[in-house]
């Protein structure tokens, strides 16, 4: 369980824990799935981020198509050196690196 | 001015034009407003109270420049400052922006997830490079791939043969077109944006941004506007209908006198606004 910003979270998600409002009423209960009706009413009341599953499994598989999706984009663009700077930059923000820990440029 | 191509593009771009038939034309209410600016005797004034009498018209224009729309502050929240602030020029790219890019949000979500990140980076590659107004340099790249929608409704067989060839092949979409069409989306979206009277600073660099060298006028425009879509297709943010990058000439890193260091800060900078395009943006919610 984990919290996901909300603009992150795709309809369809499992709700990981009940959400109670300030003065202890129910929400919304553990285990709903998130529609983008029920994502775009908790946006509006101001909820940022939410507890959901992720499924560790699943985060590697959509990790290695992405990969593999770089890969096949920049074929045959191995003598550009800019195109060859974006795709290690696309790589290094798949990886989770931004602007906050910016990788070495060499 | 005049979008110049051989005679051989100009007789397949108006047997493309042809077969687009009858577009609709600029509405009449913004052709009102483009009158008032273009007269000599217009106020900042009167212009702002022609807007705002429209309501649906002055939300979208304040959506496009507020954070709804590119998540960036609220600088801007009535039609009256808006004017103040950017300008009668700037407005008018607006007005018109609002309501061609309907036809963008109204494409497929691949598309206008593209179109939106186009449009958030160019506003941050603007700021950073100071090219130009931000928020009037975010509609090049809002409509940039406007022929793609155009295309894709009103000539379908063109498109699906298009796309037949991307899928098949690892060549980009603009190349597919042009053996199919004999011209691109660029130039198709150049000609409609010029009808539908936005100024030669927006209609110029979308109309080239496919070329293979920069154009003589607004190179430093349309060299940016070619960057923000590099950096868009390098994310893998959205889908335009094809899967390699298009090339990314030595040129447009000298006219925007970029380093490669440069190139990595003002990409993790666009990376940041292109992460915060919701997900359900896509499903028209915008
Ligand atoms: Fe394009
Ligand atoms: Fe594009």
């Amino acid at each position: 369980m984990k919290d996901v910003p909300i603009d992150d979270i795709a309809s369809g998600t499992i709700l990981a824990a009940s959400l109670m409002s300030e003065k202890g009423s129910l929400i919304l209960s553990r285990g709903t799935v998130l529609s983008d009706s029920i994502l775009a009413r908790l946006r509006r009341i101001g909820v940022e981020a939410l507890p959901v599953s992720v499924n560790q499994e699943k985060l590697e598989q959509e990790r290695s198509d992405l990969r593999e999706a770089i890969e096949k984009r920049f074929q045959g663009s191995e003598r550009n050196p800019y195109l060859q700077e974006l795709k290690r930059i696309a790589i290094g923000h798949l990886n989770g690196e931004s602007s906050e820990n910016p990788t070495q440029i060499v | 001015m005049m979008i110049y191509f051989n005679e051989q593009t100009n007789e397949k771009l108006e047997d493309v034009l042809n077969r687009l038939g009858r577009l609709p034309p600029l509405p009449e209410s913004i052709q009102r407003i483009n009158r008032m600016i273009d007269s000599e005797q217009t106020t900042l004034d009167a212009v702002g109270h022609e807007i705002a009498k429209d309501y649906a018209l002055s939300a979208q224009v304040l959506q496009l420049i507020n954070s709804s729309f590119y998540g960036f502050s609220d600088r801007i929240s009535s039609i009256k400052q808006a004017v103040v602030l950017l300008g009668l020029n700037v407005i008018r790219t607006l007005t018109g922006t609002s309501w061609v890019s309907e036809m963008i949000k109204d494409s497929s979500k691949g598309l206008h997830h593209h179109s939106l990140a186009t449009a958030r980076t160019s506003y941050v590659l603007s700021g950073a490079l100071s090219i130009g107004e931000p928020e009037e340099i975010a509609s090049l790249g809002l409509l940039h791939d406007l022929g793609k929608a155009v295309l894709a409704k009103f000539l379908p067989e063109d498109f699906q043969q298009v796309r037949n060839i991307t899928d098949h092949n690892n060549i980009c979409f603009h190349q597919a077109e042009l053996e199919v069409l004999g011209v691109t989306h660029a130039v198709v979206a150049g000609r409609l944006l010029q009808k539908w009277n936005l100024p030669e600073r927006v209609v110029q660099p979308i109309s080239h941004h496919h070329d293979e060298k920069l154009p003589d006028a607004f190179r430093k425009e349309t060299a940016l506007l070619r960057l923000a879509d590099l950096m868009v297709r390098a994310e893998g943010c959205g889908y335009v209908g094809d899967l390699s990058m298009p090339d990314f000439p030595g040129e447009i890193a000298e006219e925007l006198h970029l380093s490669l260091a440069d190139l990595h800060m003002l990409a993790d900078e666009a990376y940041d606004q292109m992460r915060r395009i919701p997900r359900y943006i896509g499903d028209r919610a915008l």
